[in-house]
């Protein structure tokens, strides 16, 4: 049996970073992945904050298009449009960001192992099947960065993530101005649908939910326009983190763990920063010789000090996004339509970290109206916060 | 293809499944399981249908 310092499960962007992470730190790492071809099947919508594409540390091979706004769409056909006047988000090609990150890790060193798939733990070592037969890897370290229905939190009976989104986007023809994203609240309820440009000609059409999704998917596509989808996605979204994100010798990071934003969904930006956590007290734990919860635990503490605070407000908006009508959000949406605080969302307006310009915003004495519909839902305690 | 199991009463319509996961994600028995593209239900299954609910492609069916 090969031993390791340290094996990665799954080979998304936050398992390539936290394994080109342990390999730079001289620990000999093994990073496995149940498909065949990194990248494939695309889950991801692939629209990244140029924070969060900065994180990834690759070329900008897998650009395809840059973002510099949004524009929000009501069912009641009112807009709320908001431009940054520089690119502030890009349109990736995930397959090749996910290869090149793969390739990164490779260059430092990680032993990669593709068509191997976890299939359970056996003490300090887990058992593998796939391309090369069935087999076990041994560990001082294990990293889970396998994703939403993490096979390895499901075996060592870890508490998971509370809420689980689906989503489908296809890829069609449509002429559009190309520096906004387009957001469509009301196609589908518990969420939102979206629009995202790759080009002047062509878009990702999709949205995410938790019911429906193939009706909603089908009347949102006949709203927005026609033509032949040349790519389908469907993905899943876990939101909220699980309640311990180590335990066993081992560490949960990115989708695994319920770190995707529980405001936009996005998974890429603290999944890598979760890695770049995980690497270091990994490396901490393989020196002192102590891979038990007294060490594993400074992991925790350290992404909790980088974006817990976030996640935490993120799930609180995302509940109070449940008890909106399409009323409330179209009079939410009229509101915002203020010069004033439309220059806010262009200052303050950050993707991975939306909870500044959140909390901005809802104490604009503009929006009081509105705010009673919102008091009922808990926004004092948002406010406060 | 089509795959009908009599007693668990869960269909999966290997046709559509796009095999994202979600289903397994959502499963409170665990009976799912999706290696690679390939997904299968176990004998675990009490067809509660919420796997059926979230699936974004409509691919799982509970029998009545």
């Amino acid at each position: 049996m090969r031993y390791y310092d340290v094996v990665v499960v799954g080979a998304g962007p936050a398992g390539s970073a936290a394994a080109r992470l342990c390999a730079g730190q001289g620990l000999s790492t093994c990073l496995i992945e149940e498909h065949g071809t990194i990248g494939h099947p695309v889950q991801c919508a692939g629209l990244l904050s140029c924070a969060a594409f900065r994180e990834c540390g690759v070329s900008r091979r897998s650009v395809l298009h840059e973002v510099s706004g949004a524009r929000i769409i009501t069912a009641q056909g009112s807009e709320l449009e908001f431009d940054a006047g520089m690119t502030r988000s890009v349109v990736v090609d995930r397959a090749v960001l996910d290869q090149e990150m793969a390739m990164q890790a490779a260059d430092a060193g990680a032993e990669v192992r593709l068509k191997t798939a976890y299939a359970g733990r056996k003490g300090s070592a887990i058992r593998t099947r796939g391309v090369s037969g069935k087999g076990e890897i041994a560990f001082r370290v294990l990293i889970a960065a396998d994703g939403p229905r993490s096979p390895v939190a499901r075996s060592l009976g870890m508490q998971r993530p509370p809420v689980f989104l689906s989503g489908l986007q296809a890829e069609i023809r449509r002429d559009m101005d190309g520096r906004h994203v387009e957001l469509y609240p009301d196609a589908s309820p518990e969420f939102f649908g979206w629009v995202i440009p790759i080009g002047k000609r062509r878009a990702r059409i999709g949205l995410a939910g938790t019911q429906d999704i193939p009706e909603r998917f089908r009347a949102f596509c006949r709203g927005i326009s026609g033509g032949s989808i040349l790519h389908l996605v469907s993905g899943t979204v876990p939101l909220g983190v699980m309640p311990k994100t180590y335990g066993h010798g081992t560490l949960f990071i990115g989708d695994a763990a319920g770190f995707p934003k529980p405001t936009s969904g996005g998974g890429v930006y603290t999944g890598v920063r979760s890695a770049a956590h995980a690497a270091a007290v990994a490396g901490e734990a393989c020196l002192k010789n102590d891979t038990t919860d007294a060490v594993l635990s400074g992991y925790e503490r350290r992404w909790k000090a980088d974006f817990g605070q976030e996640l935490e407000f993120g799930l609180q908006v995302f509940r109070l996004r449940q008890q909106l009508s399409p009323d409330d959000i179209d009079r939410l949406v009229r509101l915002l339509n203020d010069p004033g605080m439309i220059r806010d969302i262009q200052r303050l307006g950050d993707m991975d970290r939306p909870g500044t310009i959140i909390r901005h915003l809802l104490k604009n004495p503009k929006l009081y109206p509105v705010l009673g519909i919102l008091l009922k839902g808990g926004v004092r305690q948002i406010i406060k916060r | 293809m089509l795959r009908t199991n009599s007693i668990r009463m869960l269909k999966i319509h290997r046709d559509i499944c796009g095999y994202c996961g979600c289903c397994v994600s959502v499963c409170p028995e665990g009976a799912l399981e999706l290696i690679d593209a390939y997904l299968e239900v176990d004998d675990s299954c009490t067809s509660c249908g919420i796997c059926a609910k979230v699936c974004p492609l409509g691919a799982l069916e509970v029998m009545k």
